[in-house]
């Protein structure tokens, strides 16, 4: 279930294009990356490994999303949140480079109410990138347009 | 011609819908005003001196005649009846006004055509050989490969937020027109021993405030594993590109700070992961973008009337001389229409001549036109008893300058006219100097010279690469102007060197006159084209020239 914002939450979990409460502690270990930071696959090899958390300063500073593939291309398997001043219309590119769900600041919810999150991750679906790597091709890139 | 198909065509669509949607999430405060910044120039809009400006996207510099005529429409209908093309094979418009943004797009859309990643710290529109598909020296058309890299970096997730703007260039001929050193990432179609197909990869090049000749990563790429090593590169510089100062952030920041060799270790452990991870476009799909490009279905034809003509208007014969490249098919020509007239603003066309040459390529140019880095427009597939058709129809339209590699080919950024960046003027500095020349009546005597200028230290304008290069600056307030000599943009690209102090805006032409006049007095023959002169004898004549004694006496 999707909850409406309420004033006294310092940050709220997006998930599923949802706004949800932060998460009760898990069980496992949450580790936390700082944006850009350095690591191998096998900082990450311990299976005891719940949570691991991008933090990032700035809207504007992708780093993380190559963090993120990197981390699912060494074959982690826990959820991978990114934390930080994430924008709507960079949810559905986050959650393509391997993330399960945004933690955003309680201000940045306000102005960013949650339907624009559940608009955003429509776009997921439907990109060059997954069609180049991964469709099967179909008749539709050998014919011509109508138009 | 790559035409869209059902997935091009949603996906444009459904990025105009949701640039209208964030339009509605800055006015309603969703967005802030950097963040829709951002977001405005992923989609091609600048805010510049006077209004905003939309860039638009011409893949691999390659349009049909409809989509020439949507320019010419909306240029008529939401600008001032005019477009520039520009250096990185876009159209520019330098009057939309925001609430006709969307519709813009939307009415390219219907053409196959967007902004998409015109602007932005992401990758941009992929630039080709403008000769691509035409020319005789061509070892494979570039396009497909362009086509298949918009495709890949078109919303690239991890792309998007690039530490700055990426830019990549590829060429399909030994004789390089696509200046691929000059780019964050080059490629070279060539072949190895064996006989197969596949790229040379170069990196780090620029211009701007720091400009770099590119460095080769590698000197042989299979061509399957074209998209992996990008890819590769792209997320090396992604991660390691410095990001606390917007100067310092192009990939060739990083190349020359952290070296070569450390980059190309990076790049190619990072490939070897992309390799067994990245999936490959399929081959299918590879042979159906490949299918959008065959050639069109050339004719067989005779042309005594095009040699009679030529003997007959010694006009004639000179545009066939400056304009015409050999085309592969020998009954076939390739032409160039100046968009460089005397007095003109260099790449701008009327939405008449857009029209003009819209007919002209459908009835003479199997429906093909070209847009070159040198800012002027390409009939790619003209039969040669066509030309002398062709010439009245461009002449009719004022597109007939036979200054093709002259010194009124100037290339020369929109300056202080438009840009919000610019210290200095460059428009009127260009038309200055073509008047001048054509003054003179000495344009055809200096031959074949390369100048090229920017309005500022970014370098829109190229004035490194020219063989006479302007670099407009500021000085307390009054415009100060710079000559470099000895720049180049083809295979053997080199950065021109300063030659000394700059000139005011009064002192540039006299400057330049005598430089030119030095190189006349100095030629062994007219068959000596002022680079030679310069490699031949050094800098010191032509600096000489610029700075004459009787000068510095009177300063002392």
């Amino acid at each position: 279930m999707s909850l409406e914002f309420t004033q006294d939450q310092n940050s709220i979990i997006v998930r599923d294009g949802k706004f949800c409460p932060p998460h009760e502690q898990k069980p496992g270990k949450t580790i936390e990356l700082k944006s850009g930071e350095n690591f191998t696959p096998a900082d990450f090899s311990d299976t005891d490994i719940a949570v691991i958390v991008i933090n990032v300063l700035a809207f504007n500073d992708g780093r993380a999303f190559s963090q993120a593939k990197k981390i699912r291309t060494s074959g982690f398997k826990g959820i991978l949140r990114l934390k930080g001043p994430v924008i709507a219309d960079q949810y559905p590119l986050a959650i393509r480079c391997g993330f399960d769900e945004l933690e955003i600041s309680a201000s940045e919810a306000k102005r960013q109410p949650q339907f624009q999150w559940s608009d955003a991750l429509k776009r997921t679906r439907d990109n060059y990138l997954t069609r180049l790597t991964e469709m099967e091709v179909n008749g539709d890139q050998s014919e011509l347009s109508p138009a | 011609m790559y035409a869209y198909n059902e997935f091009d065509q949603k996906f444009v669509r459904q990025r105009v819908s949701q640039f209208r949607e964030q339009i509605e999430k800055r006015l309603n405060g969703s967005l802030s005003e950097e963040e829709f910044r951002t977001l405005r120039l992923m989609n091609g809009l600048y805010l510049q001196l006077h209004a905003y400006m939309l860039r638009i996207a011409i893949p691999y510099g390659s349009l049909n005649s409809d989509q020439m005529r949507k320019f010419a429409y909306i240029a008529d209908r939401w600008d001032k009846g005019y477009g520039h093309f520009t250096t990185r094979q876009n159209i520019q418009f330098n009057w939309p006004k925001l609430e006709n943004v969307a519709d813009i797009l939307d009415a390219l859309a219907d053409v196959n055509m967007h902004a998409i990643q015109t602007s932005g710290n992401c990758v941009r529109n992929v630039t080709a050989d403008h000769f691509s598909g035409a020319s005789i020296d061509e070892i494979e058309d570039p396009r497909p490969s362009a086509e298949l890299l918009r495709q890949w970096s078109t919303d690239h997730p991890q792309f998007q937020y690039l530490p700055r703007k990426f830019k990549i260039a590829i060429t399909g001929s030994p004789n390089d027109r696509a200046v691929v050193k000059a780019h964050d990432i080059g490629l070279r179609i060539l072949r190895n021993q064996q006989g197969e197909v596949g790229y040379q990869v170069i990196i780090g090049g620029g211009l701007g405030r720091s400009p770099f000749v590119g460095h080769t990563i590698r000197e042989f790429l299979p061509k399957a594993d074209l998209l992996p090593y990008i890819e590769a590169i792209l997320q090396v510089y992604n991660l390691g590109g410095r990001r606390d100062n917007k100067y310092k952030a192009r990939i060739k920041i990083l190349v020359h700070e952290t070296g070569i060799e450390e980059i190309t270790r990076r790049v190619e452990e990072n490939f070897k992961l992309q390799k067994s991870e990245f999936q490959k476009p399929s081959d299918k799909l590879i042979a159906a973008i490949e299918k959008r490009f065959l050639a069109p279905d050339f004719e067989q034809s005779t042309y005594e009337n095009f040699e009679a003509e030529r003997s007959e208007s010694p006009q004639f014969d000179i545009f066939v001389k400056r304009n015409i490249a050999d085309h592969r098919r020998e009954n076939y020509a390739i032409v160039t229409v100046s968009l460089k007239n005397i007095g003109q603003t260099p790449g701008d066309a009327t939405s008449e001549q857009m029209r003009v040459l819209a007919d002209i390529a459908q009835r003479f140019s199997h429906d093909e036109l070209r847009i070159s880095h040198e800012q002027n427009i390409i009939l790619p597939h003209v039969q040669k008893r066509h030309l002398p058709e062709v010439y009245k129809l461009l002449q009719a339209a004022d597109l007939a300058s036979a200054n093709i590699g002259l010194i009124s080919d100037i290339i020369a950024c929109p300056g202080m006219d438009y840009c919000a960046l610019a210290t200095a003027r460059s428009i009127p500095v260009a038309k200055d100097i073509s008047r001048r020349f054509d003054e003179l009546k000495l344009e055809h005597e200096i031959g074949d010279i390369k100048l090229k200028i920017s309005g500022c230290i970014n370098a829109c304008g190229h004035h490194h690469l020219g063989h006479i290069g302007i670099l407009g600056l500021e000085k307390g307030g009054i415009e100060n102007y710079q000559i470099t000599l000895g720049g180049a943009a083809d295979l053997t690209m080199a950065i021109g060197k300063r030659a000394g102090r700059g000139f005011s805006a009064e002192e540039l032409l006299p400057a330049i006159e005598r430089l030119i006049g030095a190189y006349l007095d100095l030629r062994t023959s007219r068959e000596e084209v002022f680079l030679s002169s310069l490699k031949r004898l050094g800098h010191s004549p032509f600096i000489e020239a610029l700075y004459p004694k009787k000068e510095s006496q009177n300063v002392a």
